[in-house]
């Protein structure tokens, strides 16, 4: 075993001492997958032996990863065997959950669902997804609810994380999804990191950033975050604004990029538009509007709105222009009422210096989940838009889909359905009649909890129907009138698409445990019922797929000719290969590194964006109107909820390293649980000291709509004033979702999870 | 009995010392890499989660330590052990 380990170290980190060929313990067989957890999308070998996961490595042939896994991956083997999984249906009756059949199970869902739709209109019913599901998963289920239902009420968790990301691409570049991909870590010189606690969130792309500085002095770092999270500690500039005040920093780097001259006339000449908004249209405007915009943004002023050293405003702004600068984002940026126009700011950075679209130059929007991209955002499966790029309100979209889903004419409704929050708000208000709630635990991870889990939970005379499928209890199963058992990660084959455009297969090696189906299974079970309810057309989905293969299939079909063509990546190559990343229109291509490319972005060649008129190297933002993206003239919104005196303190929340979203998996395994045993609010010694606060006092937060009270944890991360609470622990007095703000971006619809005021008192 | 292979990234500058440093701590075996700036660990302990103890609090806070990154692990121990978070009961 010893050596084993030793190899497999050595494959990855490169090793004289040892031999580089990994020596597999005796009878273990070994299975490349893909981790469950974030975004990053890391490739893992698994080790099965007597039909049982004995063993997890990073997988060294990965292209990307290249063997690295961080610690929380260690214990998935343990997680997947959790004695509390779920094994069997269970529906509520005279209050409790009480296990029943299948048959029973899928009758009752169907059952309400049929009657809500007949009764009330297709409207009355929702689905609520997750970007942990598999890509052919959510698409199913977008597929039955907008096309074969006829409601847009379709949402997942990424409204919550990703949102704003998509937001700022779609705006800017007319396409969401990154142009660049990890490859452009190894060509980066500066590294713009914002609002991402890198370090704890995303560790291994924390490491190839280190590995980076390690290899050249001249390689620089540059944290954006108002904790001193840690990326600092490797961080060349450090600019900490007050949380929901860092639009004046991005504006003013603008500022002096434009006053020293080192912006990029050319690049800007050929590729850029400016725009404002008046009277909420979009006009467009000169690059002279701009910089004259910029002028209320001196690094002075913002100094002034953001409590950043105008010296290091400046300092910041000279690296970026200086480049290669890649930049990374997480939901310090994203979870605002002004996340979209955070992003917009970010990509105008990139697109005036002309940092975009060559080697190491690139804004890159990293995820929190390991399908959000593929899964969610992909595939269409939120209230306003269809698979690959296309929009509900689009007529032309709509009919594309409705032919491609062999759906009736006019089957999709021309009009987004509810967004999350609304979602939930028309629950309260029993506009919705019945929820499905697939691989999420909106119990414990919406803002202002207490509202929505109320609309789930309490008893009333009409209570909406809500069903669960989950691998494990929590804090929503226990809201449900349905559980359903699910099978995850190991016990069941799809597809997850990562933040880089690489969509990864991940087989089944293993049975689900007691009774537990898989949600395609039983989404397809659904379907078939709706069917014969007559709610769904006949064949629409009971008809068209027996496996996940054959959603592939249709799923490529969907892509071909779109911005995301992934004809190519048929299931036998990605069975095959570590992974391959759209566009990627035929079965030899071997995938894009950079989009709007030309030389590397295959739609330049061929199909409705091919340009032959444009030489090897040079960009094409083809989905942009007239091929040019956008700079936008933002306004520096402050926050939905700012401190004030009878809440002088800023709460946001997030992540730390051993846990991972609310804890479903993670809090599984108990030496995760014991390394972070119970939730703490990290609190700044200024502010400790003024209210007699140390480590370990028991602190009530409280916010106009809640309270949570948790043990300090007195550290110099936080700038003072600010508080910070990870929102992993789910036992009451830790849920701190019932004290944050629902308010949401008016373009993303994403919550504002990173600002509202709080005041604190100990207990 | 579980075994963890890791590696940790090392300030270059202070190798041999950081090696020194790392070669000090108990349960915990130091191999050299290809790469000044890393060292190979492997950790031997009772149970992952004081495979994960060592990693977090002792390797990665010594000095000159920039960062761990687990690479392989293999144990396998009584599935019965993993009690779960919440015992049996959806209802609470």
């Amino acid at each position: 075993m010893k050596a084993a380990a030793m190899t497999a170290v050595a494959s990855v980190a490169g090793g004289p001492g040892v031999a580089r060929a990994f020596q597999a313990p005796a009878e273990v067989s070994w299975h490349k997958s893909v981790c469950r957890f974030c975004g990053t999308g890391c490739g893992v070998l698994l080790g099965m032996r007597g039909g049982r996961l004995v063993a997890l490595r990073g997988d060294p042939g990965h292209p990307t990863t290249r063997g690295l896994v961080c610690a929380k991956a260690l214990f998935l083997p343990k997680i997947v065997y959790s004695r509390d999984r779920l094994r069997h249906p269970m529906a509520r009756k005279n209050g409790r959950l009480e296990r029943i059949g299948w048959e029973e199970a899928m009758d009752l869902l169907a059952g309400k669902f049929g009657q809500a739709i007949q009764e009330h209109g297709p409207d009355s019913v929702a689905y609520y997804g997750s970007g942990q599901a598999l890509s052919e998963e959510s698409y199913l289920a977008n597929r039955l609810f907008k096309g074969g239902i006829g409601t847009n009420n379709v949402e997942g968790n990424p409204r919550l994380c990703m949102a704003s990301a998509v937001g700022g691409y779609v705006s800017t570049y007319g396409k969401d999804e990154p142009m660049g991909s990890y490859d452009d870590i190894e060509h980066a010189r500066v590294f713009f990191l914002v609002g991402s606690n890198t370090a704890e969130c995303h560790p291994v792309i924390f490491d190839q950033i280190l590995a980076r500085k390690q290899a050249s002095r001249n390689v620089l770092v540059i944290a954006c975050d108002p904790r001193r999270n840690p990326i600092c500690s490797i961080a060349d500039v450090h600019l900490d604004p007050i949380p929901g005040y860092d639009l004046p920093v991005f504006h003013a780097m603008a500022h002096v990029i434009i006053k020293e001259n080192r912006h990029n006339r050319e690049f800007i000449e050929k590729n850029v538009q400016f725009k404002a908004v008046r009277d909420g249209n979009p006009i467009p405007v000169a690059f002279e509007d701009y910089v004259k915009f910029l002028e209320q943004f001196s690094p002075e002023k913002a100094e002034m709105m953001s409590g950043v050293p105008a010296g290091k405003i400046a300092e910041a702004a000279r690296l970026v222009a200086l480049g290669p600068t890649l930049s990374f984002w997480t939901m310090g940026l994203n979870q605002r009422i002004a996340g979209v126009w955070a992003n917009n700011l970010i990509h105008n950075l990139h697109l005036i210096t002309g940092q975009i679209g060559k080697p190491g130059a690139t804004p890159f929007s990293l995820t929190g989940q390991p399908n959000a991209c593929g899964g969610v955002r992909d595939t269409g499966t939120l209230s306003h838009i269809l698979p690959y790029g296309r929009a509900v309100k689009n007529p032309e979209h709509r009919a594309q889909m409705e032919k491609l889903w062999g759906a009736r004419s006019g089957a999709i409704q021309p009009q987004p359905g509810l967004n999350t929050i609304e979602m939930f708000k028309a629950l309260a208000e029993d506009r919705i009649k019945a929820m499905l709630v697939l691989t999420t635990n909106p119990g414990q991870s919406l803002p202002n909890l207490t509202k929505y889990r109320d609309a789930m939970g309490k008893a009333r005379a009409e209570k909406p129907f809500i069903a669960v499928i989950d691998a494990y209890p929590t804090r929503t199963t226990e809201l449900a009138d349905l559980v359903l058992p699910a099978a995850m990660w190991t016990e069941k084959a799809g597809v997850f698409g990562m933040s880089e455009r690489r969509y990864q297969y991940q087989p089944k090696i293993q049975d689900p445990p007691g009774e537990a189906r898989s949600d395609f299974d039983i989404l397809l079970d659904l379907g078939g019922r709706l069917e014969k309810l007559g709610v769904v057309p006949r064949g629409y989905i009971s008809e068209k797929f027996k496996s996940t293969d054959d959603v592939w299939d249709e799923m490529r079909l969907a892509s071909r000719n779109t911005a995301y063509d992934f004809t190519g990546m048929t299931r036998d190559r990605l069975k095959r290969e570590r992974g391959l990343r759209w566009p990627c229109p035929d079965d030899s291509h071997p995938g894009t590194s950079r989009r709007f490319v030309k030389g590397e972005d295959p739609l330049l060649d061929s199909g409705p964006y091919a340009d032959q008129s444009i030489l090897k190297g040079e960009i094409k933002f083809y989905a942009a109107p007239d091929n040019r993206a956008v700079v936008w003239l933002r306004p520096a919104m402050p926050p939905a909820e700012p401190a004030s005196g009878e809440y002088p303190f800023v709460l946001s929340t997030g992540r730390v390293l051993e846990h991972w979203h609310t804890g479903t998996m993670t809090m599984r395994a108990d030496e995760l649980r014991r390394a972070q045993p119970e939730c703490y609010v990290e609190i700044n010694p200024l502010d400790a000291d003024r209210l007699g606060i140390r480590t370990g006092d028991r602190i009530r937060i409280t916010s106009k709509r809640g309270e949570a009270i948790i043990k300090a944890r007195v550290v110099s991360i936080p700038r003072p004033g600010m508080l910070f609470v990870p929102w992993h622990w789910e036992d009451e007095d830790s849920l701190i979702n019932r004290v944050t703000i629902d308010a949401y971006d008016p373009g993303s619809k994403q919550p504002e999870f990173k600002i509202c005021a709080v005041k604190i008192a100990k207990v | 009995m579980v075994l963890v292979g890791a590696f940790a990234r090392i300030d270059p500058t202070g190798g041999g010392e950081v090696r020194s440093r790392l070669s000090a701590l108990s349960g915990v075996e130091v191999f050299d890499l290809d790469d000044p700036g890393k060292v190979g660990l492997l950790i031997e302990a009772a149970d992952t989660g004081l495979a994960h103890r060592v990693l977090t609090s002792r390797v990665r806070n010594v000095e000159g330590v920039w960062g761990v990154w687990p690479v392989y692990v293999h144990g396998e121990g009584d599935p019965r052990e993993e009690t779960g978070r919440m015992g049996d009961s959806l209802d609470r």
